[in-house]
């Protein structure tokens, strides 16, 4: 597993073009890209997702370059292989976590295994929610479902933007120590965008925007 | 995981917006039921009773009331006609049948007609059980009318008085039944037929008709040769205490009265069938808004801009399903309704399928409804903007 992010730069539409650092991650490596707003820690983030066209420069993902991606190859290959977790859990209302989970697995184009779904809720703790719809769990809760889902198809890059900003200390530790044990557990890459200095000393690789 | 379930469990999330789109459609899909499934019968009925006659005779009056009582029996009579005008004009010789027809009597509401034997057989009626009618007294049940009334071979009964029940029973005077015929889909289903000269009997002695000479009620007539359509009726009505009526001509006149009315309701249907299409479009439209960080999640966990529109169109096509298998099933039920109605009011019997040509050809009109009203907001959500809505959303 590795990434490799080389020369990126984005523009959006008027403004003044973003330039971003160059940077490499080996196996397993984890790297907490720090900045304030507006310094384009989502737009990279989004870039390295593979949901925003690249512009100039490269990204080369598990030495798959994303430039060469083209629509349905790119949506199926960020399902296989980008685990995402946003500042703030979002899931597909109607469905329970554990559907939601199997929905992950669905368009990841992976055969849907309830009990693997639930082997990896039991790992985070969240065994019991199974059955639940996701708007009945606390905000800690849903963080949790929603770095299972992030992981459920063992991808090969986790991104987290601003996991840990509607967390309180306590929960804060908690969900970023989860992130980055499952990681190191599924061998994946793991980027974790944020302006919470409270993650700092739980990385050794950062990254200033 | 199965993205038709994604579908179901949308519009389960948020039933209220889709009640609205599928009672629409089951409304509009069931009056098209009812109505195409009521007119094709009516004309079904009206048509095939009314062949092989070409002139019905009976006393003046409205020309539609002596076609409507003396062919389907819905109507009272218009009045009697001598036996001897018959007899006269039965002779022309432009006249291939003649067959006299009696009644003003019924049993249970089932009316009696007085006739000869011509008249179950240009319906093509056949015996189920027993004889028919040769002696007076002797009746013949059609299968409708046994069904109802239970009579049965052996059986001895007596009418009443008029063509809906009353108790005003001839009661000195006892048919037997001896034979039951096969049902046949027209109206001699739900008659029963005697010799004429039964009708005089109960008539006569009860002394209804003071006068000497013996009357008919109605006649109908086969020509030798269209031709005569033109002459003997007009011969009738100018030459005659009689008149006559060509059932073509008031059965079409018939149908252009119900025809218009018909259209209306089905014009009607069809514009709530579109409202319904309506309703399908915009509650979608609304609800992809609340959802649009849903559906660029989903984009973001591999779906493809294809299967984000497949998911939409199904919702659309789901919320149709449910809206035809409704609509069917208020259709039927309406039918029902309807059948029971003119059952108790004309013997007659609608034949309800359960589910025939028409359900079927409406099936794919109504997934294609669904499919078309979800098409727009399908397309929509399929070219979402996923970065943008994840920044802002």
């Amino acid at each position: 597993m590795s990434v490799v992010c080389n020369q990126l730069t984005h523009q959006y539409l008027s403004n003044v073009p973003i330039a971003f650092p160059n940077f490499e991650l080996k196996d397993k490596e984890q790297l907490l890209l720090l900045g304030e707003s507006g310094r384009g820690k989502t737009t990279l983030l989004h870039l390295l997702a593979g949901i925003l066209p690249l512009q100039g420069g490269d990204i080369h993902i598990n030495k798959t370059a994303l430039k060469s991606l083209k629509k349905r190859a790119l949506d199926k290959f960020r399902g296989q292989n980008i685990g995402l977790v946003f500042q703030q859990a979002h899931f597909v209302k109607s469905l329970s976590v554990m559907d939601n989970l199997l929905l992950a697995q669905k368009l990841g184009g992976k055969p849907c295994i309830p009990d693997f779904a639930l082997e990896i809720l039991n790992e985070l703790n969240m065994g019991f929610s199974a059955s639940k719809k996701t708007y009945e769990l606390s905000v800690g809760e849903q963080q949790r479902v929603s770095i299972a889902r992030a992981i459920i198809n063992k991808p090969a890059l986790i991104l987290a933007d601003e996991p840990t900003s509607a967390l309180d200390d306590k929960n804060a530790a908690a969900v970023c120590q989860l992130l980055c044990d499952t990681a190191q557990k599924v061998g994946a890459n793991l980027i974790v965008v944020t302006h919470d200095k409270r993650l700092q000393t739980s990385f050794s690789k950062k990254l200033t925007l | 995981m199965k993205l038709a379930k994604i579908s179901i469990k949308n519009i389960g999330y948020k039933p209220l917006s889709s009640i609205l789109s599928v009672l629409l459609l089951a409304f509009g899909i069931g009056i098209i039921v009812l109505l195409v499934n009521f007119s094709k019968q009516f004309e079904k009925q009206f048509t095939t009773n009314v062949g092989g006659i070409d002139m019905v005779v009976g006393a003046k009056g409205s020309p539609l009331q002596l076609i409507l009582s003396s062919v389907y029996h819905i109507d009272d009579p218009t009045g009697n006609i001598p036996l001897s005008e018959y007899e006269k004009l039965k002779r022309n010789p432009l006249v291939e049948t003649a067959i006299p027809l009696a009644y003003g009597d019924n049993y249970k509401g089932y009316r009696m007609v007085g006739t000869t034997l011509d008249y179950p057989k240009h319906y093509e009626a056949e015996l189920e059980n027993g004889n028919w009618f040769l002696k007076t007294g002797e009746a013949v049940i059609g299968a409708k009318a046994a069904q109802n009334t239970g009579l049965k071979i052996g059986d001895s009964f007596s009418g009443s008085h008029g063509l809906t029940q009353s108790i005003d029973h001839h009661d000195h005077f006892h048919y037997k039944v001896v034979g039951t015929i096969k049902s046949t889909g027209t109206v001699v289903d739900k008659l029963i037929l005697t010799d004429i000269n039964s009708v005089w009997a109960v008539h006569a002695t009860e002394g209804h008709s003071n006068k000497s000479e013996p009357e008919i009620t109605a006649a109908f007539f086969s020509f030798k040769s269209p031709m005569a359509n033109l002459t003997v009726p007009r011969m009738v009505n100018k030459n005659t205490s009689m008149q006559a009526a060509l059932p073509a001509i008031e059965v079409n006149r018939l149908f252009s009265l119900m025809g218009s009315g018909m259209q209306s309701l089905r014009i009607l249907a069809i514009l709530i069938v579109i409202i319904s299409g309506i309703s399908v479009f915009l509650s979608l439209l609304q609800s992809l808004k609340d959802r649009k960080f849903e559906l660029a999640l989903m984009r973001t966990m591999g779906a493809t801009r294809g299967q984000l529109l497949f998911t939409i169109l199904l919702e659309g096509v789901w919320v149709a399903l449910m809206g035809y298998v409704l609509g069917i099933i208020l259709g039927k039920l309406g039918l029902l309704a309807l059948s029971g109605l003119a059952q108790s009011n004309f013997q007659y019997q609608l034949q309800i399928a359960y589910f025939n040509s028409l359900d079927a050809l409406l099936f794919p009109l109504s997934i294609l409804l669904g499919a078309l009203a979800a098409f727009v907001p399908a397309w929509q959500a399929s070219k979402i903007n996923i970065s943008k809505t994840l920044s802002h959303g």
